[in-house]
């Protein structure tokens, strides 16, 4: 049943997904063509366009990444829980299939969106030109980032694997972020809506602010006094090993903050939520 | 086409009288087969509990009897059908010379009015 | 002999003072199909909706066929909601695709014939569909499973009454003694014939349980002419 429910739900999903991200692939490719791929950025004016379709880029993918999360919300609200819904919980599937369904292709379509992401910021930035420079000077950009010491071995397959695991993990919290948001919506009768937007808003404050708390507490803020702090004490600030830091901690908090949420989404579709 | 019943009466009564007037009436034969209960219901636009519960009636009067595999048949009784068919019109007559009381016409009024009729139709 | 649905002291309540069921008790046989009539806000459609776990009961107990609302006696049930539950981008054949993808019991051929008779293209979009059409085959899908308890709420209320006669019609056809077919509706002289048993519910309780029959015998008039008293405002 998990089986058939998934290839429905990830129909649903690649309908408008597929040309969210052919666009965003293509957008990449055009930005590439016509922008970065013909800047040497070797006078200031240049430089400046250069600044500006990165950022025009930037605005891209924020929306791809948004859009990719609303189809993905959509999907689990109208399919659960508007009209749809009394087909839906009628089919001869338990509510945790439904709900493990919906969690796999979110988290397949998340983690998609991270890759194509990632994809078209190569297209974008991997000019011939960027990459002249990053040869010409690799050995001190790499030392400058700080893959020195223990991190001087880190092959690129191994920085992939790295991010492809945080990129399953994220994409799963963020789903089941707004899974949970959408189930607890369900319990403002009457704004239904309303409630998961105010939901989706309280839980995120409150991971903010958990793994604000946790990160200052390994002294990871971003907080320039925090790096200075720890400068001055005679360890030299290196860049891997604070993204290393700041990305295994995220993800092990959206690890924790997902699975807590996936019981209480699990338990709540389980045990109270009513159809409209 | 559903058959026309009445609203006030049980169903399956009216279900009877309609097989009974359509064995009268020579729809079906003495010894025909009657169709099966589900395309009799499905005809008449009735629930085929109740088309059912019309035909055992009918069976219980004798008027139908069934073979335990092969469906319902209509007696072979000529006598029970003859019976059935005065019975019929006795109770039409009935109901006639009640209405024509109800509009103020003695016996032999409506006898007259009824060979006037006979006549004027010939 | 198990009834095929059994509730038992069943109450929902929606708001704190708002009781849609209160302590209703029903059981129904197999094989038959029952009426069941009320006015707007009596608790039909909350009744048929708890049947399907579609909501959770606030008091009371529900068995199906002796079970409590799960996978298992979602696949004896056949439902069609009050309103349109289908996904309207898709395609009709795709909707025929989905019911046989998840219903076993479900028979695609009955599906496309009945399609034919009522002159719809398999390969309309929902969308594209009039209400009344949309209505057919939703109703299509529901009747082309062969369903131990059929629930229908509402199924004539949109549609003209040339495909009302053809749908009764596929109720009564697709009908066997088996099923047991459940209804609720407002237009009850419609289908009086073809119902065994009417259930009046009133303010979220079983006010009447008779056959159709018995109610002609006992009180002289039909079941719509009932209705009309016992609701009478």
């Amino acid at each position: 049943m998990l089986g058939k429910l998934l290839k429905y739900d990830m129909k649903s999903l690649n309908r408008f997904l597929i040309v969210l991200h052919t666009f965003l692939l293509l957008s990449a490719l055009g930005i590439r063509i016509f922008l970065t791929g013909r800047i040497f950025a070797d006078n200031t004016a240049e430089g400046t366009i250069l600044g500006l379709s990165f950022l025009l880029y930037i605005l891209v993918i924020t929306a791809a990444n948004f859009g990719t999360f609303i189809v993905i919300a959509v999907r689990f609200y109208k399919n659960l829980y508007s009209d749809e819904g009394y087909l839906t919980h009628t089919l001869p599937a338990t509510k945790g299939a439904h709900l493990l369904s919906k969690t796999i292709s979110g988290t397949i379509w998340g983690t998609l969106d991270m890759i194509l992401m990632g994809l078209s910021i190569y297209i974008v930035v991997a000019t011939p030109f960027v990459m002249d420079v990053y040869h010409a000077h690799r050995a001190e950009i790499l030392t400058e980032f700080g893959f020195i010491g223990r991190y001087a071995d880190l092959t690129f397959p191994k920085i992939l694997l790295f991010l492809l695991i945080f990129s399953i993990i994220c994409a799963f919290s963020s789903c089941i972020t707004i899974y949970a948001s959408v189930v607890l919506g369900q319990l403002f009768s009457g704004h239904r809506i309303l409630g998961a937007v105010v939901s989706y808003f309280a839980i995120s404050t409150i991971v903010s602010i958990l793994s604000f708390i946790s990160l200052a507490v390994l002294g990871l803020s971003t907080s320039k006094d925090l790096i200075y702090m720890r400068s001055a004490a005679g360890e030299p600030f290196n860049f891997v090993a604070y993204m290393a830091g700041v990305l295994g901690l995220s993800t092990l908090l959206a690890l924790i903050v997902g699975i807590i949420l996936y019981i209480l989404t699990y338990v709540l579709m389980n045990q109270k939520i009513d159809l409209a | 086409m559903p058959w026309d019943l009445d609203n006030d009466r049980p169903i399956y009564l009216q279900l009877m009288e309609r097989i009974q007037q359509d064995i009268v009436a020579g729809v079906y034969q003495a010894g025909d087969k009657l169709p099966s209960v589900r395309d009799l219901a499905m005809e008449a636009a009735v629930n085929p509990n109740t088309m059912q519960k019309a035909l055992s009636e009918l069976e219980r009067n004798g008027l139908l009897h069934s073979q335990r595999t092969s469906g319902r048949y209509i007696t072979e009784d000529k006598e029970m059908l003859k019976q059935l068919k005065s019975d019929l019109a006795a109770s039409h007559i009935r109901e006639f010379i009640e209405k024509m009381k109800q509009l103020g016409f003695p016996e032999e009024e409506t006898l007259e009015l009824i060979q006037n009729a006979i006549k004027g139709e010939h | 002999m198990k009834p095929i649905l059994e509730c038992q002291g069943l109450s929902k309540r929606y708001s704190s003072s708002f009781y849609a069921l209160n302590n209703l008790n029903l059981a129904l046989e197999k094989g038959q199909i029952v009426g069941l009539l009320g006015p707007n806000g009596s608790g039909k459609t909350t009744l048929i909706k708890l049947i399907n776990d579609c909501l959770h009961p606030t008091q009371g107990t529900i068995l199906i066929d002796g079970m409590e609302p799960g996978v298992a006696t979602k696949k004896l049930i056949s439902y069609l909601p009050e309103r349109t539950c289908l996904d309207l981008s898709m395609k009709v054949k795709d909707v025929i695709a989905y019911y046989a993808d998840f219903y076993e019991n479900f028979v695609t051929e009955r599906a496309y014939q009945m399609l034919q008779d009522l002159e719809i293209n398999p390969n309309a979009r929902l969308k594209s569909l009039s209400k009344g059409t949309k209505e057919k085959v939703q109703l299509i899908l529901i009747m082309s499973r062969d369903a131990k308890l059929y629930i229908l709420d509402e199924p004539i209320g949109g549609v003209d009454p040339a495909a009302r006669d053809y749908i009764l019609h596929t109720i009564l056809n697709n009908y066997n003694e088996e099923a047991t077919i459940l209804l609720s509706t407002h237009l009850i002289q419609d289908i009086e014939n073809i119902l065994d048993r009417v259930v009046f519910i009133r303010q979220g309780q079983v006010v009447l349980n008779q056959t159709v029959d018995e109610i002609r015998t006992q009180h002289g008039k039909s079941v719509d002419s009932l209705f009309r008293e016992v609701f009478r405002c």
